[in-house]
């Protein structure tokens, strides 16, 4: 009897515990028990919930990722702005109420705003003057240079013979910013918008010194919004800058940007009603949309997936070869196999997204691989010629490795898929590689440690056809396969020097059939997209191509 | 006492060295580097320049030593990811959301756990006895990114009761905040279930001790015999087995941090890691050594307290 009642008091003590475990947790279980009302802000600010919260840096110079760059471009603003406009891709006049190029095309003269920093200082030529030094000097590491090597003596100062103020980049008066380039670039005004492009403040940067931008109290603001709250790793949230010149157009109070590491928890938020807008794909589309409360938005996207070749490989020495294997590719059934469909073959490489000076690319060039492939419809026997070509004997198996970029699942299947493809088309065995991750992949790609590769991305920065093709210039830093060809060279470079809108697109033109079908570098495979689900509450939200994965939310309505 | 304390502490040293050394070696060893991670086209001029800022262009042998002369100056190294940051801001900025995830679980686990394995082991062969059994075989069964995983699909996908993801600072510091409880859910079954087996297994030993049986004989209340005698002898092994699970909540919360996107060590390390952020992946597997080091000492001067039979062993 007294047992019995040891153990109702035992029981009533671990119920006991557990309620108390379950209070504890019904404290949060109350707030989450509806996610909508939590959504929806009691003051009744304006508050767009995005993905996107994990900024590495806020130093415009330095922060390299999507989320960084992100972050920077709403809180800072350079001379332009990426926008969508009537469906178009423009870079509107922003720090810059106008600009001009002078007759040659080496000459940019931007002419600056009345608009002041977050702590009312006015921005000034001599803030751009610096962060374009500061980009230049030796002791910060900015991938911005590369962007901006045609700038008079940025070369020299690169290596060492020339100091960064010897840089063409001049103010003549306070609102005035010129840059003096060595040769003519027509698509100038498009990386005058990327983020390394923006004005920095000297007396801000120095008084942090490396702290600059690692949190939101070290740095200065001149954006649409200034960062309120930044917790590492986990969100950032943004407001409204009350000192922005055109804060009449901002229409947010505040922006949320989580940091959602994985697709599921991302479409859960989504669901859930706790997220404005995601990126899409097939896998979710059905689910999403079945809610009703989402929009599909497509956004065409400057990047692709291709497969590189390296010409150093004895059986790739061919060109035929690598047409050959080029041409066996099956790009339908490896879009609807790996990706549902959602992507678009490729039988170029210039995205249709990309224009050469207004003119879509991709209507004027037509699609080399697919007249290639009515040209030759026997791929063995070109295949078989191309390996005699290099020196092979054209009645052995030839093997061949292709590296693919890491060890998971899908990667494996997809690399099978390409295998089968390849082996039942031509005498060839196909050995696949697979490196540990990523960061393996790209170490091994920059050493040219690879035969072929399988099945990567490649993005442009900006709006021209020169930003994929400059790649495969003999000797150029980006050329993992080697691919040269003195002809190409040649082509590139007269276009490079041309400034005739209608010449460069036909040498361009020309390269891409020549680095594709007469001696291909690449194997394209498929063109991205980058579509969104958006809420319907949401209006204006922007996704500009060349706001690489993200959104432009200067002009975002929440309603 | 002293001496065995300072004695202790040498040999810390001593595995701290090996630790720092096996991991240079076994991160230098890792295909890629952080510079090709993180400039996907750096050319060879800016790869350069990068190399020198992070001492990258030394040989390995050189960067060792430096990097052994800093950490005797408490100096973990600059962040290559995350510019201007060093790693010991990263563990600055980190560690509170681990703390907090890793002591809620503790807490909890140990409480829940405690209590059903001293309800299991007085109740034998009852239905509660079998209960208790079901949970311990299920928590050491199953890992816990499934059980994180399955949590976030029934409670935030199918019911969405908690958020998915993310993390806030509100909250008392063992009930939280709506985004507490499913991360410390996930982390703390395993524990509840360590603790429940062990402290069941105890009492049923220490319930058939003679002592037990001659206060049982003196005639004293089954109230007093249980705290009194079967309590308190059972939960030694409890200390034991705690220096273990804090290192199995360090372990477990790398995963969850993951899973639930909590900005605490444990999702750093592994950013770190994919990315060969090298400084940061030295500096939290040497936070991490050191906090299990030291919470294996406070367990055994702990026990050293507890049991009296180990000071006149000594």
């Amino acid at each position: 009897m007294r047992k019995r009642i040891v153990a109702m008091f035992l029981t009533v003590i671990m119920a006991g515990t557990l309620a108390a475990g379950c209070g504890g947790s019904g404290n949060g279980g109350d707030g989450g028990a509806d996610p909508q009302e939590k959504a929806q802000d009691k003051t009744g600010e304006k508050i767009l919930r995005l993905d996107g919260g994990n900024p590495e840096t806020l130093d415009s110079l330095l922060g390299t990722s999507g989320n960084s760059v992100g972050v920077i471009r709403e809180v800072m603003e350079g001379l332009g702005r990426f926008v969508k406009k009537d469906g178009q891709d423009i870079v509107e006049p922003a720090g810059a109420e106008s600009w001009e190029t002078s007759e040659d095309g080496l000459t940019w003269t931007f002419h600056l705003r009345d608009h002041n920093w977050s702590d009312g200082e006015p921005v000034t030529a001599k803030d751009y003057i610096y962060a374009f030094q500061r980009m230049f000097s030796k002791d910060v590491v900015s991938s911005g240079t590369q962007f901006f090597l045609s700038v008079e003596n940025a070369q020299d100062i690169i290596d060492g013979k020339k100091e960064p103020e010897d840089l063409g980049v001049t103010a003549p008066d306070d609102k005035t910013v010129v840059f003096s380039l060595t040769k003519p670039v027509p698509y100038f005004e498009m990386i005058i918008g990327s983020t390394v492009a923006f004005p920095q403040r000297q007396d801000v940067v120095e008084e942090y010194g490396d702290q600059y931008g690692t949190d939101k109290d070290n740095l200065v603001y001149n954006g649409p919004f200034i960062v309120e709250e930044w917790t590492p790793g986990s969100k950032v949230v943004l407001a409204k800058n009350d000192t922005y010149w055109d804060k009449d157009s901002v229409k947010l109070d505040k922006v949320e940007l989580y940091h959602i590491p994985e697709e599921t928890s991302g479409m859960t938020m989504l669901k859930n009603g706790e997220l404005d807008a995601h990126t899409a794909n097939a896998k979710w589309e059905e689910e999403i949309m079945a809610t009703g409360e989402f929009d599909l938005q497509e956004a065409p996207f400057p990047a692709g997936m291709r497969d590189i070749f390296n010409v150093d490989t004895p059986l790739l020495k061919s060109p035929k070869v690598r047409l050959a294997i080029t041409l066996a590719k099956d790009r339908e059934e490896i879009n609807d196999t790996l990706f549902d469909g959602y992507y678009e073959p490729a039988y170029g490489w210039i995205m249709p997204a990309m224009t050469c000076q207004g003119t879509n690319f991709r209507k004027e060039a037509g699609d080399p691989l697919k007249d290639a492939a009515k040209e030759h419809t026997d791929l063995e026997a070109l295949f078989k010629e191309g390996v005699k070509e290099a020196g092979l004997n054209p009645e052995e198996t030839q093997n061949l490795k292709m590296l693919l970029g890491d060890s998971s699942a899908e990667t494996q299947t997809a690399g099978e898929l390409y295998k089968n493809q390849l082996e039942s088309k031509l005498p060839i065995t196909i050995e696949l590689e697979s490196c540990t991750d990523n960061t393996d992949f790209m170490k091994r790609r920059e050493e040219g440690d690879f035969e072929m590769t399988f099945l990567h991305m490649n993005g442009a920065e900006y709006d021209d056809p020169s930003v994929f093709l400059n790649m495969y210039l003999t000797d150029a830093a980006a050329n993992e396969g080697h691919f040269s060809n003195a002809e190409y060279d040649e082509i590139i470079k007269k276009a490079e020097n041309s400034t005739d809108a209608a010449e460069r697109l036909e040498l361009f033109v020309e390269a891409e059939k020549m680095m594709l079908v007469e001696d291909p570098a690449i194997s394209p495979t498929l063109y991205w997209n980058q579509n969104f689900f958006v809420s319907k509450s949401v209006k204006n939200l922007m996704a500009p191509a060349w706001v690489p994965l993200g959104f432009e939310y200067k002009y975002a309505e929440v309603e | 006492m002293i001496r065995y304390i300072l004695k202790r502490l040498l040999y810390m040293l001593v595995t701290l060295f090996l630790i720092i050394t096996l991991t240079f070696i076994s991160m230098k060893a890792i295909p890629g580097d952080p510079i090709a991670a993180k400039y996907d086209k750096a050319s060879p001029e800016i790869r350069a320049r990068i190399e020198a800022v992070y001492g990258l262009d030394k040989p390995k042998t050189q960067q060792y030593l430096v990097y052994l002369r800093n950490i005797l100056k408490g100096n973990l190294g600059l962040s290559i990811m995350q510019p201007g940051k060093t790693a010991n801001d990263i563990i600055a900025e980190s560690a509170p959301a681990s703390a907090r995830l890793g002591a809620a679980s503790l807490v909890w686990g140990l409480a829940i756990g405690v209590l059903c394995g001293f309800v299991a082991g007085m109740k034998r062969n009852s239905i509660w006895d079998y209960g208790v059994i079901a949970v311990v075989t299920l928590g050491v069964a199953v890992p816990n990114f499934v059980l994180a995983s399955l949590l976030q699909y029934t409670f935030t996908y199918k019911l969405p009761l908690f958020p998915p993801i993310g993390w806030e600072t509100g909250g008392s510091w063992l009930s939280g905040n709506r985004y507490v409880v499913l991360p410390v859910a996930a982390l703390a079954f395993s524990t509840v279930a360590v603790y429940a087996k062990y402290m069941r297994e105890a009492v049923i030993d220490v319930a058939d001790e003679e002592y037990v049986l001659l206060a049982r004989a003196k005639g004293l209340s089954t109230r007093k015999i249980m705290t009194k005698y079967i309590l308190r002898n059972a939960i030694l092994p409890i200390v034991t087995v705690s220096a273990q699970q804090i290192a199995m909540l360090l372990t477990g919360s790398v995963v969850i941090e993951s899973i639930f996107s909590i900005p605490g060590i444990g999702k750093y390390f592994v950013s770190s890691v994919t990315q060969r952020d090298y400084t940061v992946i030295m500096a939290v597997t040497i936070f991490y050594s050191v906090l299990y080091m030291i919470s294996m000492l406070v367990m055994d001067l702990l026990y050293y307290k507890i049991d009296p039979r180990i000071r006149v062993e000594d």
